[in-house]
């Protein structure tokens, strides 16, 4: 992507990475998490803030990292450990900055936060977004939209499962068995998206 | 013996991912075909055994403080070697795989182990319990693999099994059957496992 | 302190460790991945504009062919030999072209002995899909196998290779790419030789 975009094409960036290839239900990032905190509303969308605000940070710097440091000094092959090391210490420090200035917040997002360490959706929206020859506002822009259609996907595939809590599901199929079976057709209603763009 | 049971643990009892619900997202991702399950299984058991023999030749070593940071480090330096080696020898499986090369360092299941065992157990049990699991951890990646491939695209590991008339089941190798293929899976070994516990 | 100091030191100590691993596998592994990249992305594409070889023009390649000097710059290509029985029969090596929507990246393939066209192939683009992307129809490329150095061009231009039609850019800029590249190696025909019969 070498030549200037236009504004049209930055919004389809943005309705491509929310809906057609949803970082979670089309890529397939970020599954861990997603099944362990979509059983409750409060929990999903604590994950899904804390996601908005490390993954769009974490992308804005990778990509500085890749290029003032990893380009010029010829490291691109150390780039995994360069990226996974700046989006742990991001975490922590996104942490310490939470638990001293809005204190609320922090209690809300608990265990979470740290575990987006972990969270394969952000290093892989950092990857994605070299791979994909992004400069710097396509990489801040793919990154939050990416984040939004994450938490979007999360929130909703909350809100389904805790319906089915209700009902009643065979004993072998209770918990993670049901709950990707979930995903499964809750991503192929997002396939109905597929037609949109491109 | 102590170690042959951490070796076997992780081959049924302990297998990632469907009782071990860890390494999610590389699961749904490049099991499209057994090639594929198959070669990034191998790749994570090498990174997976290696990083628990360092860890727990270093355990006594790292402070306690900054134990996390350490093993993130080990892990993705093992990576980083599987990442370029895959790409000397294997380009077209590096291609196959992707991003999810580089995710391994986030695969849940390698920091887990770090944490809950490696980092406290001798190299020998740690060896086994990496090894198991990894080994584990491919079987379930390629018989996924197997499944989606034979009813996804009517060929298993790139031979044809049906015969040119068989009209593919595509949904299998697209997000959503993942999803539902895995599911079901998981609902069938639960199945198996209570079955056997009476 | 002493507390944050045994942390500082042994996390400098891995990292260093691992600094020192990893520079020596990525030396080891350089050579074979250039190989490995050259042979899938771009082989395809030799093996297609080449036509009279029993070799393997990927694993034979040469690079940093300096073919020409001028003031500032410097022109320097990888080059891919084809060989009948030792014997040097032509070479492939890309050139880049302009398209409608971004560059363009192309693959020819030159017999030595004729000083002809063998083949064509548009390995990279941004056009158009049903447009200027049907450059890399069969259609369209298989125009310029055979052709001399005069017939390439378009031919409401007095040449021998017929538009896309709604795509005439992306066609005039594969042609002048082609072109270009023709005429390349019309200049350094004997430096491209001399590079490639050794070794």
């Amino acid at each position: 992507m070498h030549e200037a975009w236009t504004f049209s094409d930055y919004l389809l960036l943005i309705i491509g990475a929310i809906l057609v290839k949803n970082i979670l239900l089309t890529r397939f990032l970020g599954n861990c998490p997603f099944l362990g905190t979509s059983r409750r509303m409060e929990t999903a969308t604590g994950m899904a803030m804390a996601v908005v605000f490390v993954m769009t940070l974490s992308g804005v710097i990778t990509w500085l990292v890749q290029a003032y440091i990893l380009i010029p000094l010829k490291l691109e092959y150390l780039q995994t450990i360069f990226f996974i090391l700046v989006i742990a210490a991001l975490v922590q420090f996104v942490e310490m900055f939470l638990q001293k200035s809005f204190p609320a917040l922090y209690q809300a997002l608990g265990i979470f936060l740290p575990l987006i360490t972990t969270n394969c959706a952000v290093l892989g929206v950092a990857v994605i977004n070299i791979r994909e020859d992004f400069n710097l506002l396509q990489t801040m822009v793919f990154s939050f939209a990416s984040a939004v259609g994450y938490g979007f996907a999360l929130i909703l595939f909350t809100g389904i499962r805790e319906q089915l809590e209700a009902s009643s599901i065979p004993e072998f199929m209770k918990g993670t068995a049901i709950g990707l079976l979930t995903a499964g057709l809750l991503s192929l209603s997002f396939f109905g998206f597929a037609g949109m763009v491109d | 013996m102590r170690v042959l049971q951490d070796f076997t643990k992780g081959l049924w009892k302990d297998i990632p991912p469907f009782r071990l619900v860890l390494g999610l997202c590389p699961t749904l991702a490049v099991t499209t075909s057994a090639d594929g399950g198959l070669g990034m299984g191998l790749a994570t058991t090498f990174v997976l055994t290696c990083s628990n023999i360092l860890v727990s030749l270093l355990r006594n070593l790292i402070p306690r403080k900054v134990r996390i940071a350490c093993y993130i480090l080990v892990i993705a330096s093992f990576v980083v070697i599987v990442e370029l080696v895959m790409q000397a020898f294997f380009y077209p499986l590096y291609m196959f795989l992707g991003i999810f090369v580089p995710l391994i360092v986030v695969n849940c299941i390698i920091l887990g182990r770090a944490e809950a065992f490696a980092s406290k157990r001798p190299v020998l049990n740690s060896l086994a319990d990496g090894l198991g699991h990894g080994l584990g951890f491919t079987m379930a990646l390629t018989v996924l693999g197997a499944i989606r491939e034979i009813f996804g695209a009517g060929t298993l590991f790139g031979h044809s099994v049906f015969g040119p008339h068989f009209a593919p089941f595509a949904f299998m190798v697209k997000p959503p059957g993942a999803f539902v293929c895995l599911g079901l899976m998981l609902g069938a070994m639960n199945i198996v496992s209570r079955g056997r516990v009476d | 302190m002493r507390e944050i100091t045994r942390m500082i030191v042994v996390l400098t100590a891995i990292s260093v460790a691992s600094g020192l691993v990893l520079s020596f596998v990525d030396k080891f592994t350089k050579d074979p991945i250039e190989y490995q990249k050259l042979k899938f992305v771009k082989g395809p594409a030799v093996l297609a504009v080449l036509t009279d070889y029993d070799n393997d023009p990927i694993k034979e390649y040469k690079k940093n062919v300096i073919l020409e000097k001028k003031e500032n710059s410097v022109i320097t290509k990888i080059l891919f030999p084809a060989k009948r029985k030792g014997k040097l029969t032509g070479v492939a090596f890309e050139v880049t072209g302009q398209g409608y929507h971004g560059s363009l990246g192309i693959m020819i393939g030159i017999d030595i002995q004729r000083n002809i066209l063998t083949g064509m192939r548009v390995m990279t683009h941004s056009e158009t899909p049903g447009l200027g992307a049907r450059a890399v129809e069969p259609s369209f490329y298989s125009q310029f196998s055979g052709l001399r150095i005069d017939d390439i061009a378009l031919s409401d231009r007095g040449g021998k290779i017929n538009a896309i039609s709604g795509a005439t850019m992306t066609s005039q800029g594969v042609v002048k790419a082609v072109k270009e590249g023709m005429h390349l190696y019309l200049r350094s025909r004997k430096k491209m030789i001399d590079a490639l019969k050794t070794g």
